[in-house]
């Protein structure tokens, strides 16, 4: 026997200690890094932001960063656009397979993504080769740099189009399910009426309405992720600052009080001025999301395609260009880890070798090895997992009751709190962690597992985005046959919830492991001893090093084509479980 | 073409791939004459008139009609196709096939609202029409550019059978006003004899397959 009503209180319970729990998870590492950048500083908040032109280079980096975040959302747009709709009008074969190569990208570390296409914009590199020098600015782009007074354009348009790379599945997630299932009814429609005869009055009338939130989704988020970029900044435009790459190297002495007082002041400043252009990018999302889910009469994306028939000759090649410009700097990553430079009578050649692979492995004396760091790397994300998930899972639910039962408002706080650490960067969430834990506990930086705390708030949102709407696609009627038959609790969830799902559940875990795995920023700042490092840092460390080693440029490709094997399988595995009804955006 | 003949079908055929959809399919509508087409569910019926239409491509067969009538042939599909970001004046509007100006407009969709018994819903958004109303309004839309020919795809089958009868009376009454020719097609015997002038059975009209 069971009672019913201490059923419901132990439920309670355990929501709103996973609500309280995240709550002060999030909130705990800000309040007192605030406090004591505060203290350091003798500055209020509102003080650090009306000084944030007085600190060094602040002005300037947030200048660049919005000018690099705003052409990177363009141009994932323009790129996106005309591969989504390829993708989603036609009858492709194997189109699952496609769609998920298409997205590997997105999860893909950061640093893998930066090793990528430096190995393809590096002297000798494809694109040198093909007279397009976007590292040393030669040629062309040489040639623009000199004649338009315009600093490091090769390095500017190596990072937007890497940008632009990793968010090209922001697109087709977004616009690809309305299309693909877009009944094509509302385009014969117009098409058989007087004004829908004109092209423009097509687009104002059905794909601006249409399309448009998911578009400016899509670059919203573009945007925020341009925004708060920093490996790949790190790599691909050393000679610049965003407020992010600022941040990170003020960091390490900001906090502590008397010394370098402005360093705390830079990070007091432009960490507050971030996070309110992030959380109003997060607000626009939101509502741009809210008029998405507006959405005309759907029909069976397998019925769509076959209406539309197969593919164009221009869709082909849209798509064919899509997928090779996906596949680029992966296979550029890989084949520059078996080549090893060496000079042969006064010139440069490439060898092939394993020597790259043998080093990443074994390590040496200043940067650990590859089997060590992963051993790090998996225990960090499985770490995370089993918080993440759970909590993510939890918070998915809370919402979800809280919106059916009529709490709208209350369901829609805690949707957008949960998304709040979004607004916060990884490397802002590190600082946080950093400067309110030395307050607080600072003990804790003697913790192995310490950078799993921010892995988990950085990973909780993601679960929650991809459990909230599978939650909202369960059928009531099968838990409420659970309860007249008299089941437990715990059998009524099995039966009534769990069962349906588990698919979002592996989607969510295998993401969760993904993103643990190439997390790069909050680590980099929380990582306090050789022997913790991650393969991401390890990635970093050798690209530190003097080039003058010939094995040194290989080594750092081959633990990045590690770190991307670890990350792909995981992300197969996803795809394996996503449903063709997720709309999770992720 | 014969004279007085607004659309002539040949010697039609279709096929999606293996299936054979019809073949042989022949018949003509005179101008200002409403033809009911009769025939069972999945026999090819609303894949003709999206052939006239032009949203299908000829195989085999022709399909003839006078130049000024091709620009000018209007279509109310089964379901109502209303874009909900509009209200029903901007829906009414996307049928005009020129410029018109705002006073002028608004003067038109209300003559043509009330026409059909919807006066004052100018402003209604479509989320708050029925099932009937909103396929009205359809009609009204595609009859805004005065077609030659309107195609009717069993624009009213999925309302009650009052509503049906009413919607078909009122449609035949405009049809005749207007003096506008159009195929209706549909699977109800009874509708078809209140709209047409003429019903055609599909069996008649095409080589059976069978």
């Amino acid at each position: 026997m069971y009672s019913k009503s201490s059923a419901i209180v132990s439920e309670r319970s355990l929501r709103s200690i996973a609500v309280v729990l995240f709550l002060l998870g999030v909130s705990m590492p800000f309040v007192y890094a605030i406090h004591r950048l505060n203290q350091v500083t003798q500055w209020t908040a509102w003080e650090a932001i009306l000084r944030f032109n007085t600190a060094n280079g602040a002005g300037e980096a947030l200048r660049f960063t919005f000018i690099e975040a705003l052409a990177s959302a363009a141009l994932t747009v323009m790129i996106g656009l005309p591969v989504a709709w390829s993708l989603s009008r036609y009858r492709w074969n194997r189109v699952r397979i496609i769609r998920a190569f298409l997205a590997v990208p997105f999860v893909t570390p950061a640093i893998v993504a930066a090793m990528g296409f430096l190995s393809l914009i590096r002297d000798g590199g494809l694109l040198s080769r093909i007279g397009i020098d976007l590292r040393l600015e030669t040629g062309v782009v040489g040639y623009i740099a000199e004649h338009s007074g315009w600093d490091h354009p090769g390095h500017f348009l190596a990072l937007i189009l890497a940008h632009a790379w990793f968010n090209l599945s922001l697109m087709i997630r977004f616009i690809e399910p309305t299309l693909s299932t877009l009944d094509p009814a509302w385009e014969e429609q117009l098409t058989v009426l007087p004004s829908g005869k004109k092209k423009w009055v097509r687009i104002r009338t059905l794909w601006m309405p249409i399309l448009g939130p998911a578009v400016m989704c899509a670059a919203a988020l573009s945007f925020l992720f341009s925004f708060t970029s920093f490996a790949l900044v790190k790599w691909l435009a050393p000679n610049n600052h965003t407020l992010e790459s600022l941040m990170a190297e003020a960091g390490s002495s900001a906090g502590i009080v008397g010394y370098r007082v402005d360093s705390s002041e830079l990070i007091y400043s432009v960490a507050l001025i971030q996070f309110f252009i992030l959380l109003l990018t997060l607000l626009l999302t939101a509502s741009f999301q809210k008029r998405f889910t507006r959405r005309l009469s759907l029909l069976s994306e397998k019925g769509v395609r076959n209406h539309h028939g197969r593919p164009t000759l221009r869709a082909k090649i849209t798509l064919l260009l899509a997928l090779a410009f996906t596949a680029l700097p992966f296979l550029s990553t890989i084949i520059s880890s078996f080549q090893v430079r060496k000079v042969v009578d006064g010139t440069v050649q490439s060898d092939w070798s394993l020597q790259g692979w043998r080093n990443a492995w074994t390590g040496d004396l200043s940067t650990m090895g590859a089997n060590e760091a992963m051993l790090n790397s998996i225990s960090y994300a499985i770490a995370t997992l089993l918080i993440a998930l759970p909590l993510g899972w939890i918070l998915a639910s809370t919402i979800h009751k809280l919106d059916s039962a009529g709490w709208k408002k209350s369901a829609r706080s805690l949707d957008l709190f949960c998304m709040l650490p979004l607004a916060i960067s990884a490397l802002m969430v590190g600082l946080g962690v950093l400067l309110g834990g030395l307050r607080w506990y600072p003990e804790m930086f003697n913790w192995f597992f310490l950078p799993v705390y921010p892995h988990v708030l950085l990973t909780v949102p993601f679960v929650v985005r991809v459990m909230l709407p599978a939650y909202g696609s369960l059928d009531p009627r099968y838990t409420e046959q659970c309860r007249l038959l008299n089941l437990t609790p715990i059998q009524t969830w099995y039966h009534g919830t769990l069962m349906f799902l588990r698919g979002p559940a592996v989607v969510a875990g295998s993401l969760t492991l993904a993103f643990s795995l190439g997390e790069f920023g909050a680590s980099w700042l929380l990582v306090r001893s050789g022997s913790w490092d991650t393969l991401s840092i390890v990635v970093d460390q050798l690209m530190g090093r003097p080039m003058f080693d010939p094995s040194v440029y290989p080594t750092a490709m081959a633990a990045s084509t590690m770190l991307m094997c670890l990350t792909f399988g995981l992300f197969l595995i996803a795809e394996r479980f996503r449903e063709s009804s997720d709309r999770s955006g992720f | 073409m014969k004279e007085n003949c607004i659309l002539q079908v040949e010697e039609l055929s279709k096929s999606f791939g293996t299936t054979q959809v019809f073949t042989g399919l022949h018949f003509q509508v005179h101008a200002g004459e409403i033809v009911a087409l009769l025939g069972p569910s999945g026999c090819g019926k609303s894949t003709l008139l999206r052939m006239i239409a032009g949203l299908e491509s000829v195989e085999s067969g022709q399909i003839l009609y006078p130049e000024d009538v091709s620009q000018s042939i209007g279509y109310v599909f089964q379901k109502p196709i209303l874009y909900p970001h509009l209200d029903v004046e901007g829906n009414i509007a996307l049928g005009f096939g020129k410029k018109v100006s705002r006073k002028e407009r608004q003067r038109i969709i209300h003559d043509e609202l009330t026409l059909v018994g919807l006066e004052g819903f100018s402003s209604r958004k479509i989320e708050n029409l029925s099932g009937g109303e909103a396929q009205r309004i359809t009609v009204v839309r595609a009859l805004l550019n005065q077609p030659k020919l309107l195609l009717l795809d069993e624009p009213f089958s999925a309302l009650d059978l009052g509503t049906r009868r009413k919607l078909a009376t009122d449609t035949r009454d405009i049809l005749r006003t207007k003096n506008t020719a159009a195929i209706h097609v549909t699977h109800d015997p009874e509708e078809a004899e209140i709209i047409a002038d003429r019903v055609l059975l599909w069996g008649d009209i095409t080589h059976s397959n069978e």
